[in-house]
């Protein structure tokens, strides 16, 4: 009987596996498709790039592109500007959202659980309702010119996702921890930074992750709050290669290729963290 | 290193939000030097009252005085009190020796002096190879020695411990136990150890408390709550298996339950009427090797569990189970609840017998009774009614008061 049924089902099983691998590749093919399309052009010639029917393999290939855009644009000064504005947010997500986390998840206080969801819910508010309100306000306050409307806020604990993560991952920590480090002696300070915060590195370094992936695509940003080109990160400066009447299609796929290949490389190496962030979202006790 | 770390719980109450009572008003004294052991089942208040004397948890009510001095109000970290956690609670990101020097690096106690105490109890709990590593990539036993090492180089007043064994393995505990025991013995440290393991409170405690509901039922040694206890609940919770109850009625200086009939112990005065009778496994006997002087009654074993040089035998009584609350209360956290196939009109009674001796499943078998072990509770209100033998002196509980008596 066993063996009959072993036998019926193997063949079930092998049809089972080779569908989803179908699946998942053509969605891959789907996905991966643009990505490959923005290499080739990055490749070719701009007589190329818009003929009609579409030529897929550049001939000649032309890496020349790449030297002649990164000429054409000030690419370093925009790195150095993008890595300047992804440092100076780390550090501020880093320091308020754990701050904030620890509050939510840590300690016992009237209206806690409310107020969590309150912040929580206003992650469905879109950054577009927002956007001229708070830009008045900064206008107001004399910020508008440079990274401080954007830099600023982190200080602050705008990060809603870095706060929410952290602290879903703050209520995995057994109470018992935090109940011997105060018996031990440590004041609630104390406990934050040389107990939860060193046991939290996983999540400290996803939220690290996701919030220099998010400064380096940032593009809306710093197009409404920065108007000195010297200071635009790359995704704005990056549009510099858009003419204005004429645009070098190569030399834009040459740009946009220069822009991604760095978070794809940071995905392969940081492809644990990632997934282990989206992970921390679902544990933690509710709120 | 002992200091004067008597620990004194003056009606010590703890109420939560919508007025539930988790600890009702706590009288108690706790020894300098005393081991003294909480046990109870799940929710009688035995952590809590832990953590109160922690200073984890707010006491709503009364004071506790720890080495003379109210800490009623004080913060965790201003009691002299080192607690041990259930799950260790060891911080995993920094090495045994860190582990262990943190509070006294938050106390600012000297490095020589830190170093010396670091040592001295790594040594004494065998850590000294370990104290570079890291506590994540530890066994279970080894991050305990940790836990326990880490509060005793603060040399506090008082150790509190909280099911530090529960997660670990049946043979680990049986050593760990040992090893707690000789650790008390040269330290000399006032403990208060919580359990819900009747088996650990027995063996670990010089005294030990039996909580129900938040109220203490019954102080005494482990030797008097096995053989005097104070009530039902103790009687059904102290003891495994646990003690067989039924409903008996005292006449014509007769004991009469279900088909049998005893004759009381000659030492025993007792009122006439119905009552709650209670024997212990152990107070039967294969009549086979009893003196003949012993009272006896048949029995038809339906199960026989072979534990070493006992056998557990079941058997079925013609009397209806005893079912007070106290006795469900204390069946919660009884290893031994028996009744997947209760019987609502024979209760099910246990022998414990010497297992060498023949007894087989359905063949009638004679049992001797040791008639001065007897219990006997107020049917009404579940308190012992007399006292069983080796009640010389205890401390008995009554209304939640601890008071000696030498009846």
């Amino acid at each position: 009987m066993t063996t009959v049924n072993s036998n019926a089902s193997r063949p079930r099983l092998l049809a089972g596996i080779a569908g989803k691998h179908a699946a998942l590749l053509l969605a891959a093919v789907i996905l991966g498709f643009p990505l490959l399309w923005m290499v080739l052009t990055s490749l070719k010639s701009n007589v190329q790039a818009l003929a009609v029917p579409p030529v897929v393999i550049p001939n000649p290939i032309l890496f020349s592109n790449y030297p002649d855009m990164l000429n054409a644009v000030s690419f370093y000064r925009y790195i150095l500007n993008t890595l300047m504005y992804a440092a100076v947010t780390i550090v501020g997500v880093g320091i308020s959202s754990s701050l904030v986390a620890y509050g939510f998840s840590r300690l016992q206080w009237p209206g806690r659980d409310f107020l969590f969801k309150v912040m929580v819910s206003t992650l469905l508010i879109p950054f577009f309702a927002t956007l001229i309100p708070l830009f008045v306000m900064y206008k107001k306050f004399h910020m508008v010119g440079w990274y401080l409307p954007l830099m600023v806020p982190t200080f602050l604990g705008s990060s809603i996702f870095s706060t929410f993560l952290l602290r879903q991952f703050f209520m995995t920590i057994p109470q018992s921890v935090s109940d011997a480090a105060r018996m031990d002696g440590a004041n609630e300070f104390r406990i934050y930074s040389r107990i939860i915060l060193p046991m939290s590195k996983p999540a400290l370094a996803t939220v690290i992750l996701f919030q220099f992936v998010y400064c380096w695509n940032d593009y809306l940003g710093p197009l409404v709050y920065i108007n000195n080109q010297n200071w635009y990160p790359l995704s704005l400066g990056l549009d510099q290669v858009l003419g204005t009447y004429t645009t070098n299609w190569p030399w834009v796929m040459a740009a946009a290729t220069t822009a991604t290949v760095p978070i794809i490389v940071l995905f392969f190496f940081a492809q644990r963290t990632f997934i282990s962030g989206i992970a921390i979202q679902g544990t933690g006790d509710k709120g | 290193m002992s200091k004067h770390g008597g620990i004194s719980l003056q009606g010590v109450a703890k109420i939560y939000g919508d007025n539930v009572l988790a600890v009702n008003h706590v009288d108690l004294e706790i020894n300098d030097g005393e081991f003294m052991v909480f046990v109870g089942p799940s929710g009688c208040g035995k952590t809590t009252l832990l953590r109160m004397i922690a200073g984890l948890e707010e006491v709503t009510e009364g004071s506790i005085i720890l080495a003379g001095e109210d800490v009623t109000r004080a913060r965790p970290q201003d009691r002299d009190i080192a607690m041990v956690f259930q799950n260790y609670a060891l911080y995993p990101h920094m090495t045994v020796e860190e582990n262990l020097s943190f509070g006294l690096r938050l106390r600012k106690v000297p490095k020589e002096e830190r170093q010396r105490r670091v040592l001295e109890a790594a040594k004494m709990l065998g850590l000294e190879d370990l104290l570079g590593r890291r506590t994540a990539a530890m066994s279970g036993g080894q991050r305990q020695r940790v836990a326990i090492g880490r509060a005793v180089v603060r040399e506090p007043a008082a150790f509190l411990m909280d099911e530090p064994l529960s997660n670990l393995d049946a043979k680990l505990r049986v050593s760990m136990r040992a090893s707690l025991s000789r650790l008390h013995e040269r330290l000399a440290v006032t403990t208060v150890f919580v359990t819900h393991d009747q088996v650990e409170a027995m063996t670990l405690g010089q005294r030990v408390v039996v909580l129900r509901d938040g109220s203490i039922q019954q102080v005494d040694t482990p030797q008097n709550l096995f053989t005097a206890p104070a009530n039902l609940f103790v009687a059904s919770f102290i003891g495994s298996p646990a003690m067989n109850l039924v409903e008996a009625t005292i006449d014509d200086g007769k004991i009469r339950f279900a088909q049998f009939e005893l004759d009381p112990p000659a030492s025993r005065t007792l009122p006439r009427g119905s009552v709650l009778l209670g024997i212990r496994p152990t107070d039967f006997e294969h009549a086979a090797t009893a003196d003949q002087s012993r009272p006896r009654i048949r029995v038809t074993p339906e199960i026989v569990q072979e534990v070493g040089a006992e056998s557990h035998v079941f058997f079925r009584i013609d009397a209806p189970p005893v079912t007070a609350d106290a006795i469900r209360a204390a069946a919660d956290a009884a290893s031994d609840a028996h009744g997947i196939l209760a019987d609502a009109d024979r209760a099910e009674f246990v022998a414990q017998v010497d297992s060498r001796l023949p007894v087989a499943v359905g063949q009638e078998l004679e049992l001797a009774v040791h008639t001065e072990g007897l219990h006997f509770f107020d049917v009404a209100t579940g308190e012992a009614i007399g006292r069983a033998y080796g009640e010389a002196k205890t401390a008995s509980l009554v209304g939640g008061q601890i008071s000696t008596s030498a009846d």
